[in-house]
Order: C-alpha cells, then sequence, then structure tokens
C-alpha cells in the first residue's frame, strides 16, 4: 500500500514547465530518491508535496486521503531544509519540541518524545544549546530530530548533504540510510547527486525538464537506462557521437548497428571499461565491445589514470578510467562488458 | 578569566580619560563664554516646576506616542507585506507620511482634524506624532519581516503550525530582534521630534523653555537646560536599547 501517491502533477512557471505530468508513489518505510540537474522540478515536487507549491492540476494522496487542497499544515509531512531552517532565537530542546507543543501534547509527553528524537540522533548533550552554537553536522541532526519527532507520515528531504563536506558526508549516508530503515518512514528524497541516490535510496525517479523519465531501483537505473538522458546523468561515463556515413550498417569497433533516425550516441561507463596494450589477446563475451585507439592523454588520479584516447575511425576523444600503466601514443584496445555501454539515436 | 577583565579595566581607563576631556574643554568654553555672557542660573531653580512639568508632558507625550506608534507600524508592516487594496492602502499612507513634514501634519491634526473632531492639544500632537512616527516604523518593521528566512517559516508550517502561530512564535521574535536597532533609534527620533508639538502651543519641554527663556531674558540657561532634559530622556532609550539587544541576542 502506497504511503503517498501523486497523480498527473502540472505545475508551470510562466513558459517553464516545473511539473510535466509526475507520476510517483511512495511506499511504506521506502526511500525514493529524486535526482535530476538543476531546473529539472525537482524541488517543485518535494515542495508541491509540502504544500507550498500550487499545483496547476493533479492530485496527491497520503495514506488515501486526498491532500491537495489542504494546507501545508494539516498535511502530517515533515519536510527537512537544505540550510536547516532551524530557529536560531529557540534552544536545541525548544526547537524539537515545537512541533509537539503545537499538537497539545502534555509536558511530560513532549519531554519524553523530544528526548526519545534527540537520542535518536544522538545529540541529546546539546539539549540547551542555541543553533548557532552548533557545526553544520550537528545542526542537521536538530533538524531532523525536528522533522521525526511529530512522527510524519511522509518525511520529505532537500539536499540534506549538500552543506556537509565531501568526508562527512559519505559518512552520513551510511546514518541516514540505517537511520530511515530503523523509522520505517517512507521518504522523499531530492538531491542533485546520482551517486548519493544510488547507494541511500531504494528507488529512483530520475527527472528532466518536468519530467519523470525513469523510476526504479538504483539497479535498473544504472543498468537499463531507458534513454540517453537517464543513462548520462547516472554515473560517469564518456559519451561519443558518430554520424552514420552509409546507409546499410554502422559500425563501432568489433560491432555492427543498424542505422536509424539521427545520430549515434554511444555512453560508455567510464568506471566499467578495461583498457589493454593493443597485443594482448583477449576473448570476448557476446555482445561485448572491442574499440581500438591510442593514448593521446593521461591525468593522474592517485588509485587510477584517466586516460585520453583517440579510438580509429571515431573523431570523438575517450575518456576512460584505468589502474593501468600506459605510455602516451601507446596502442591500447579498451573492452567494454555487455551491459556498461548504451547505444542511442537521436 | 584575568585577562579580559584587563581589558575592560582598560578600556574603562580610556573612557574616564575621553569624559575627563570632554568636561575639561567644555568647562573652558563655559568660562570664556561666561566673561561675555553673564550666566543666571538661579532661574532654571526659581523654574524647575515649570521645567520638571514640561518635562512631564514631554515624556508622556512620547510615551503614548511610541505605545500607538508601534501599533500603527506593526499593523500597516503586515498590511504592506498583504497584497490587494490592503497592501495599496498601506503604501499610500506611508507614502503620505513620509513625505510630509511632521510640523505640518502636527498643524493638521490639531488645526484640521481638531476643528472636525474636538482634540485638546496634547491629544492632537500625540495622534500626529503617531501617525507620523508610525509609517517609518512600518518600514522598520517590514524590513525586519523580510530579513527572517522563508525557510524557517516553512519549517513551522510544515511541523504543523498555523499562520498565526509561525507569525506569533518565529516570524515576528526573529524580525523584531532584527530591527530592533533601528526601532531604538527611531524611538529617539520620536522623542525629538515631540519638540515640534510646540508649535500648537502644548507645555511640552521646548515650549516651556521658549517661554522660561522670553520671560527671564536668561534663553542660553533655559535651553541648555531643556538640551540636558531631552539627551536625558533618550540615553535613558538608549541605554534600555542596548539592554535589551544584548538580552534578546542569540547566541
Amino acid at each position: 500500500m502506497a504511503v503517498l501517491q501523486a497523480q498527473g502533477l502540472y505545475k508551470s512557471y510562466g513558459q517553464v514547465k516545473a511539473l510535466d505530468d509526475v507520476n510517483i508513489e511512495i511506499e511504506d518505510s521506502e526511500l525514493l530518491a529524486v535526482i535530476g540537474p538543476s531546473g529539472s522540478g525537482k524541488t517543485t515536487l518535494l515542495r508541491s508535496i509540502a504544500g507550498f507549491v500550487q499545483l496547476d492540476s493533479g492530485k496527491i494522496f497520503i495514506k488515501s486521503k486526498d491532500i491537495t487542497d489542504l494546507p501545508p499544515e494539516k498535511r502530517n509531512v515533515a519536510m527537512f531544509f537544505q540550510n536547516y531552517a532551524l530557529w536560531p532565537h529557540m534552544t536545541v530542546f525548544e526547537n524539537v519540541a515545537y512541533g509537539l507543543k503545537i499538537r497539545r501534547y502534555d509536558k511530560k509527553a513532549i519531554r519524553e518524545k523530544v528526548e526519545w528524537a534527540l537520542d535518536f540522533l544522538d545529540i541529546k548533550s546539546l539539549a540547551e544549546r542555541k543553533p548557532n552554537q552548533l557545526s553544520g553536522g550537528q545542526q542537521q541532526r536538530v533538524a531532523l530530530a525536528r522533522a521525526i519527532v511529530v512522527q510524519p507520515d511522509v518525511l520529505l528531504l532537500d539536499e540534506p548533504l549538500s552543506n556537509l563536506d565531501a568526508k562527512i558526508r559519505m559518512r552520513i549516508r551510511f546514518e541516514l540510510k540505517a537511520l530511515q530503515k530503523k523509522l520505517q518512514i517512507a521518504t522523499l528524497y531530492v538531491t542533485h547527486d546520482q551517486e548519493e541516490a544510488l547507494s541511500i535510496a531504494d528507488r529512483i525517479a530520475v527527472m528532466h525538464n518536468g519530467k519523470v523519465l525513469q523510476i526504479g531501483t538504483p539497479q535498473q537505473v544504472y543498468k537499463e537506462p531507458v534513454n540517453l538522458f537517464v543513462a548520462d546523468f547516472i554515473g560517469v561515463n564518456s559519451i561519443v557521437r558518430i554520424k552514420p556515413l552509409d546507409k546499410d550498417i554502422v559500425k563501432v569497433g568489433n560491432l555492427e548497428f543498424q542505422p536509424q533516425q539521427g545520430v549515434l550516441h554511444l555512453v560508455i561507463r567510464a568506471e566499467e571499461a578495461r583498457v589493454l596494450p593493443a597485443k594482448e589477446h583477449v576473448t570476448l563475451k557476446e555482445g561485448d565491445l572491442k574499440l581500438e585507439g591510442i593514448i593521446m592523454g593521461k591525468l593522474y588520479l592517485g588509485s587510477k589514470h584517466r586516460y585520453e584516447i583517440k579510438i580509429h575511425g571515431i573523431e570523438e576523444i575517450l575518456f576512460i578510467n584505468s589502474e593501468e600503466a600506459f605510455k602516451i601514443n601507446e596502442q591500447i584496445q579498451i573492452i567494454i562488458p555487455k551491459d556498461s555501454f548504451f547505444v542511442y539515436w537521436q | 578569566m584575568r585577562a579580559p577583565a584587563l581589558i575592560l579595566g582598560g578600556m574603562w581607563m580610556k573612557k574616564l580619560y575621553a569624559i575627563f576631556f570632554t568636561i575639561i574643554v567644555l568647562a573652558a568654553i563655559y568660562f570664556s563664554m561666561a566673561q561675555i555672557y553673564p550666566f543666571n542660573w538661579s532661574i532654571v531653580y526659581r523654574y524647575r516646576v515649570v521645567f520638571l512639568k514640561g518635562l512631564l508632558t514631554t515624556m508622556n507625550l512620547s510615551g503614548f506616542s511610541l505605545l500607538i506608534s508601534f501599533a500603527i507600524g506593526i499593523v500597516f508592516a503586515l498590511m504592506r507585506r498583504s497584497s490587494g487594496i490592503l497592501k495599496e492602502f498601506a503604501l499610500l499612507y506611508i507614502f503620505f507620511f513620509r513625505n510630509t513634514p511632521l510640523l505640518v501634519v502636527i498643524l493638521l491634526t490639531y488645526y484640521g482634524l481638531g476643528s472636525v473632531i474636538p482634540f485638546d492639544r496634547f491629544w492632537a500632537a500625540v495622534f500626529g506624532l503617531s501617525a507620523f512616527e508610525g509609517a517609518y516604523l512600518a518600514e522598520i518593521i517590514r524590513s525586519g519581516l523580510d530579513a527572517v528566512d522563508k525557510g524557517e517559516l516553512e519549517a513551522g508550517f510544515s511541523l504543523g503550525l498555523t499562520r498565526a502561530e509561525v507569525f506569533l512564535y518565529i516570524h515576528f521574535p526573529q524580525a523584531l530582534r532584527i530591527s530592533l536597532p533601528a526601532l531604538i533609534g527611531q524611538s529617539i527620533s520620536l522623542v525629538k521630534d515631540s519638540s515640534l508639538a510646540s508649535v500648537i502651543a502644548l507645555a511640552e519641554l521646548t515650549m516651556t523653555g521658549r517661554q522660561v527663556g522670553t520671560q527671564t531674558l536668561a534663553s542660553f540657561e533655559s535651553y541648555l537646560t531643556i538640551a540636558i532634559f531631552y539627551v536625558a530622556v533618550t540615553s535613558v532609550l538608549s541605554v534600555f536599547g542596548n539592554w535589551l539587544e544584548r538580552r534578546l541576542a542569540i547566541p
């Protein structure tokens, strides 16, 4: 049973379509990540569920109840803000307690619940501090405590990790995922970071220009992208465009493709391609792609190198990461497993 | 913990030096003027009751005006932030009173409005001053309300607070903190502006000073006296303001 259902959401700002027939569902205790570049409509989607955006059309249901026309305060969704939006004039305790106070819980119940939330997020010792006396990571926990203490039906997270530095972000990802599973709250998680989404989400919705292009598990979205945009947006890729010369067949490395309308776009997952010396013998599996080329340049990245590779017969330069060391101008071959490259015509 | 105390001591010493130096300079100016102008401070003493009455009237006038103009300021700041007819009305109100001299406003309330509704001088001055200062306070409060992070308000809504609760517990308290320095400044202006009520012959401090000065010919003494009274009143306000600012400061 889906906790949240959004059906046929439309919203435009002048000529710009922020939401264009968006349909999503979130199951009980599921974490759905919405990803997309800036301007794709993901924040508009989140804000429309919170009630801060007046939809042009469409319906939103929470636990089968139509909440489309309810004001934000009547929706029982809790939103977590990118900049935390803590109330600086209240202590941590007061920040977390406020949602409960409004719900007219008695003093004892409030204290118990707030202490539970602070304990849950491991910030009990900060209860009497003011938000400006906390570090970014601590503020984030307070904001999270404030959101979960009211036991919302749906938790909305707007770029929750974007204000933290890279190292803390990695750690918090795990914590956040564990937390969400422990709480079992249906969660909508908006981010522009595809890696974050892949690692944390149960399902991912990829948005572009107000449309949801694909919804699926991280594996589905990564392994079976429905179009060029999704393939390119997820993962670290290198793309080459090949214009068919003759009408019969397009040859790319060892594979041949039937020409279709437009230009052939070859998307290669740069992490999964293997670069080998040209002379080395490899047995290819059915459907694997083999390209031959020459190293044009390289960047040292620590554990690996990033190579600029010119493929014979293709204009554009490929960028592939590899642990092997090659010299510039060395002849090489690239082996790309069947499910690590995608071909689109457009 | 000794170092800060020492620094504080140093600061106080500097302040004391500055005050001492200022007193010396002022005394020098005073005594050189006394060579030409025969100061007669006994007149001030003789008219002390009149002066104190004037001071009391000024304080009453300022006090009532402060209360009413804050109310006007809050209401019009909210109207200014709303939409439709209320916003237009607030804009017009603020436009009118910010572009009219206070002297004219007071004349208008006493001689103009006063000929329709019977006002005594005091209340005419209170209403003129409140209407005028209210327009300034409205703009100050509005900018404070605008300065509060919108996300904090939305966080309130999403936690179930109603519009009124968000305003009362999150929006207004923070806006007040943000605009406090400007509000204190405007309050001090109000006290000084109240001197213009002398134009409708209200016996407040300035009027008293002028009367005593012209009757006794001791103008210098009486104007200096009321100047010191104004400084005293506004100092109390600014000390109170500083205290409030420190008390409400968010660490």
